[in-house]
């Protein structure tokens, strides 16, 4: 029952797409492939909507694809391709392909065992569908990333759960290489055109990413929809077709914001081909707004940053942090690679970073050639379009959107090989590559922990077998989220800083790096479990006594590490001994990050303000006085690790005039507070945590198993290597 | 066109610098810390107040980054508030130079002229001693004296008898 539910709600989703794409297109363009990336975009807004409006309910989604479907049945017949090809060598390639179809539907309708898959795109996905559409999250930065995928994977999720979802996926797949195929044969080059959608097709990480809720190669069929769509309105000029280029260049944007470029690149073919270059231009960009408009609005209005989790300093915001946007960015620069010079050998043949695309793409130089033919220039133009991005983020699977563009090129360059030579090293090349991605042949040469299709989980693929052990087997922390589900109750808040596979959980999870708010948490949970995280450290600044308008505090820079934040836990002002009382009429001001400066006024050492950005000159904090106050001296309570050095006091004067009034304060380190780890606790409560997650390997854990007691937790769960505790 | 740039660039910077100001939130209840001046439950020798803490058997002058020398019998005071589960940690350090003369260096601690602990520390470098207090140990609310005595101590030149040095030393939960 559950395999069919799974196959309805993937089959549904696909039909409906294929129905919006054939209402869209009508006669203009008779392939299925370009119809359904097509009716993908139009679905995907369609459930945006329906998911804003809060109706996410399996019965609306019956109805409106019953509705499509039904409007599109005088459209859904699909005219074939006069000019056909049936050699000997198509039926061994027919063989080829569905022999990786058949392992890529088995591991598509296996449980979903993806890292992202089950950390963020579905436990989103399930969530919208528990939640009936979206609401407002500011604690996981993937929720504010575009989702156009995601939309479709909801709809298909809403009947068969996480493979359904997948498989939607490899729908995807089969489009894209159906059209490389049919490229082909319009282009005159059928030969290349096949052998290319195979060497794209059976790409190990094309495969395992196209079997999973992933969304590159998404993106791939996408771009390569829209590049025949250019092509083939150059050809026929139909305004429908105009229309069609917007709306999947902006699908491209709504899907992966690193495909954006989709939107100059149809903006610009467009004006560089049409003789009504203003209209037509506006065209497309009007068409590609309505797919990704939505998604600006939606960040714009809840997270304060359209373009969110990424130019935060543009758009500063309280939810994703200048400082872990330039971390997260710098790693996914780099990963662990010691130099680009391993990049070639470790995207295509190795798979260190999350994959290979397999050894024989390490002829992609060979591409170079094809430019030789106006065909070999458009593909390369494409490659570099959709390619651009790649050096944002250097894992293998970001190489799958230009991957189709590149192999055309070098299939076309081979083929272009005067005589039969060229043609047959190509199936050569095709016939490697089919020995050489099969699943079990990767381990082979690949790391073993490459990130690849394992085994032919038919049985699991069929429910024959139980999910579970599978789960258990392949997802890590499978078994904590298990733990959770059966340890607390319903709308219950757990805080780890381990991404786990939240797919599998209805439980709000918040995991530490995802947003500013549970950095915080993180931070403030090592304050109470390690010494050195404590609020030991005081910064006395001690001044002539003087009438004062506002003080402030402000950095200079000087003696900071690089990557250090500034933290301040408690501010307080002093006239002799007597602390300034914190009247109503201050105005407590932080610059450039302002929010959270509350918690260095609230006379709590728990709480703290943190500046969001790394530590540099003119950063300040501020306090007003509204009116004008004696002081002479301005202690600093925070953790050992702020440096002194860096900051200096200046003052306002009754005139209004700022002043340097101590240019350096001395620093003391005193015991940690009494009752630390309790008040730590409460204070987490506070933020709204129930629950903590710890593995073996965080920090902090030792000190909560050893001093459970001090914490006033209790423990309500283990789980290999994690433990759950429940706070009071 | 002009116009159309002018708006977004209007809404792009109101976006931008429309940054909040804040009033003092509602006051919490503070946590117990120790004082900055006088006498508390830990010393950190390089703080301004650190000689209160010292009875006898310690260097006058903090050195270095911020430690100072405990002699042959070294006695520190404390006053302690209620803790929960209270423990004594003490970092201190045991030099190369002085390592290599003495050797693995026994500490033997006494609390208010009990014997509390003795441990024996056979690594140079940087040490940390840290151990729960027996309910009873401790007078709470009032002075506590707590010695630490090396088992060997170093000559210098100077003829000064040197036990460890140390940076910090008093009570934590």
């Amino acid at each position: 029952m559950q395999a069919l539910l799974i196959l309805f709600g993937a089959l549904f989703a696909v039909a409906v797409s294929l129905a919006c794409g054939r209402l869209l297109l009508r006669d203009a363009v008779p392939d299925p492939g370009i119809s359904f990336v097509c009716g993908a975009a139009v679905l995907s807004v369609a459930v945006f909507a329906v998911a804003a409006a809060g109706v996410v309910y399996a019965p609306v989604f019956v109805c409106l694809g019953a509705v499509v479907i039904w409007s599109a049945r005088r459209h859904l017949r699909f005219s074939q391709s006069k000019r056909r090809w049936r050699g000997p060598a198509f039926y061994a390639f027919a063989v080829l392909f569905l022999a990786y179809f058949a392992v890529y539907f088995i591991h598509a309708m296996a449980p979903e065992i993806s890292p992202d898959g089950t950390a963020y795109h579905l436990s989103l996905v399930a969530r919208y569908l528990r939640e009936h559409g979206f609401h407002r999250i500011t604690t996981n930065m993937y929720a504010s990333l575009s989702q156009g995928i995601e939309m479709l994977f909801l709809f298909a999720f809403a009947f068969g759960k996480h493979s359904a979802a997948a498989l939607v996926h490899l729908a995807f797949l089969l489009a894209l290489v159906w059209q490389m195929a049919a490229y082909g044969r319009r282009t005159g080059f059928p030969f290349a055109g096949v052998c290319a959608a195979f060497l794209v097709f059976a790409s190990p990480v094309v495969g395992i990413d196209g079997a999973s809720a992933y969304n590159d190669v998404a993106v791939a069929a996408i771009a390569f929809t829209l590049f025949q769509l250019l092509e083939l309105w150059q050809a026929g000029r139909e305004t429908r077709l105009l229309v069609a280029a917007g709306l999947v260049a902006g699908f491209a944007y709504a899907v992966k914001y690193s495909a954006a470029l989709a939107v100059p690149y149809a903006i610009g073919y467009v004006g560089w081909k049409s003789q009504h270059r203003w209209r037509d231009m506006a065209i497309v960009a009007g068409c590609a707004g309505v797919l990704i408009v939505p998604w600006l609005a939606k960040n714009w209005l809840w997270v304060h940053n359209p373009v969110a989790p990424f130019f935060n300093q543009l758009f500063l915001n309280p939810y994703v942090s200048t400082s872990f946007e330039a971390e997260y960015s710098e790693y996914l620069r780099h990963y662990e690679l010691s130099g680009l010079r391993e990049l070639p050998l470790q995207v295509t043949t190795y798979g260190k970073l999350s994959g290979l695309l397999g050894p024989v793409f390490l002829l992609a130089p060979l591409a170079l050639t094809a430019a030789f033919r106006r065909e070999g220039r458009r593909l390369l133009v494409a490659s570099v379009v959709f390619g651009a991005a790649y050096f944002l983020n250097i894992g293998a699977r970001f190489l799958i959107p230009p991957l189709p563009f590149v192999a055309l090129a070098i299939a076309l360059a081979l083929c272009s090989v005067p005589g039969s030579t060229g043609r047959v090293i190509l199936a050569a090349v095709v016939l490697i590559h089919a020995y050489l991605s099969w699943p079990s042949r990767v381990p082979k040469y690949g790391k073993d922990d490459a990130w690849r299709l394992r085994g032919i989980p038919w049985r699991e693929a069929l429910r024959i077998r139980s999910e579970e052990a599978y789960l258990e087997r392949w997802v890590p922390y499978y078994d904590a989220v298990r733990m959770i589900e059966s340890a607390t109750p319903q709308g219950s808040t757990v805080f780890t800083s381990e991404p786990i596979p939240e797919a599998y959980t209805s439980r709000q999870v918040l995991v530490e790096y995802q947003a500013t708010e549970n950095q915080v948490t993180g931070r403030t949970f090592r304050m109470g479990a390690r010494p050195e995280d404590a609020p030991t450290a005081r910064l006395h600044f001690s001044f002539p006594r003087q009438t004062l308008r506002a003080i402030r505090v402000v950095h200079t820079g000087a003696g900071v590490p690089v990557a250090a934040l500034w933290k301040i836990h408690e501010l307080r002002i002093f006239d002799g001994d007597r602390e300034l009382p914190r009247r109503p009429e201050w105005r407590l001001r932080a610059r450039p990050y302002a929010w959270g400066i509350q918690n260095a006024f609230d006379n709590s050492p728990v709480t703290f303000w943190i500046s969001g950005d790394r530590s540099r000159p003119g950063m300040y904090v501020q306090v007003d006085f509204g009116r004008e106050e004696n002081a002479d001296a301005l202690d600093i309570e925070t953790t050992p690790d702020q440096w002194q050095a860096g900051l200096t006091l200046d003052g306002q004067t009754a005139s209004g005039e700022w002043k340097s009034i101590a240019p350096a304060g001395s620093q003391t380190e005193e015991g940690r507070p009494l009752g630390l780890r309790r008040a730590v606790a409460s204070e987490l409560k506070r933020r709204g945590i129930d629950y903590l997650l710890l593995f073996d390997q965080n920090v902090g854990d030792d000190d909560l198993r050893r001093n459970t007691e001090q914490w006033g937790v209790r423990l309500v769960g283990t789980a290999k290597g994690a433990r759950l505790y429940q706070l009071p | 066109m002009h116009r159309l740039l002018g708006v977004v660039t209007a809404l792009v910077a109101a976006g931008c610098n429309a940054l909040p100001d804040y009033p003092p939130p509602p006051q919490r209840e503070a946590l117990i810390r120790p004082a900055a001046n006088g006498l508390s439950y830990f010393l950190n020798v390089a703080n301004p107040n650190a000689d209160a803490y010292i009875v006898q058997g310690i260097g006058a002058k903090t050195e270095g980054g911020g430690f100072r020398w405990a002699f042959a019998h070294p006695v520190l005071r404390f006053t302690v508030p209620p803790m929960d589960h209270p423990k004594f940690v003490m970092d201190f350090a045991l030099p190369e130079p002085t390592f290599r003369v003495t050797g693995p260096l026994t500490l033997t601690f006494s609390i208010n002229g009990r014997f509390f602990d003795q441990r024996r520390f056979a690594e140079m470098g940087q040490q940390h001693y840290e151990r729960e207090v027996p309910a009873g140990f401790l007078r709470i609310g009032a002075l506590n004296l707590v010695s630490i005595d090396p088992d060997k101590v170093f000559t210098a030149e100077d003829g000064a008898k040197l036990g460890f040095p140390f940076s910090r030393a008093g009570f934590v939960e």
